[in-house]
């Protein structure tokens, strides 16, 4: 159970009906605004190499989902990605926008999404058994 | 889709995690996890409910004893879940980014340097 192999990675893409630059911005500028998180907080990914992607509850904590690894706009963006637990579990995401007839696609590829299993496994197996319930 | 948005931002339980991450070590029972955690049996039996019948967590019994660990399964339906979040995440975005590209105006030039916040 300990060294846990390589796993493919994750990936997933949608066209969005806009211009690459306004996809590009709006993915990250306004991250806050759109990112499905309920009501746990605010987040925010701070537009620059090295910035950290932060999460403030409503309850006034600030925690750390990950940390900005290449900020390259209007193209792409990488960061490492750990919601829920420790960087030393971190995956990393990289997201594409790429220019299609009417708009951009943009693609997230997730790698080494198994070490945040901890996490992640909590995050959406506890959602889906909630949704079973409800 | 809003109750599902609105419970995977509900659920990312500390407490969950914690267990996770020792059971991710070795298969432990009740008392070993609550032991190692700052709660209660009771409570850790509860969080390995939740775990179990989300198909997480296996029970096993030796002897008198049950011992929880992870369900191998798991990895295979972690990845389905990210997956999943992933695929839900980007349509909001979808959604997001063609209301707003039209109601937002023209496009500006992105930030790119410290620091000053938004909100």
């Amino acid at each position: 159970m300990a060294n846990q192999e390589k796993q493919e990675p994750i990936r997933q893409s949608v066209h969005v009906d806009c211009p690459l630059e306004d996809a590009f911005r709006l993915f990250t500028e306004r991250f806050g605004d759109w990112w499905p998180a309920g009501d746990a907080g605010a987040h925010e990914i701070e537009p620059w190499t090295e910035g950290k992607i932060i999460e403030r509850t409503v309850a006034g904590d600030e925690r750390e989902w990950g940390t900005v690894t290449a900020w390259e706009p209007p193209d792409r963006i990488e960061f490492t990605w750990h919601p829920g637990t420790g960087a030393d579990r971190a995956g990393t995401v990289e997201v594409e926008f790429t220019v299609e007839a009417d708009g951009t696609c943009v693609t997230v590829t997730h790698s080494n999404w198994h070490l945040a299993s901890a996490g992640l496994v909590c995050f959406a197996g506890a959602a889906r058994e909630m949704m079973v319930a409800a | 889709m809003a109750d599902r948005v609105e419970l995977l931002g509900a659920f990312s339980d500390p407490t969950r995690q914690a267990v996770l991450n020792l059971l991710r070590r070795r298969p432990s029972t009740v008392g070993e996890l609550a032991r190692r955690l700052p709660v209660s049996r009771p409570a850790v039996s509860q969080h390995l409910q939740v775990l179990r019948s989300a198909g997480l967590v296996e029970e096993e019994r030796r002897g008198t004893r049950h011992y929880f660990r992870l369900n191998p399964k798991s990895l295979a339906d972690l990845r389905e879940h990210i997956d999943s979040m992933w695929r839900d995440a980007l349509a909001v975005f979808s959604d997001f980014a063609a209301k707003e590209s039209t109601s937002d105006g023209k496009p500006r030039k992105a930030r790119t340097h410290p620091p000053k916040r938004a909100r």
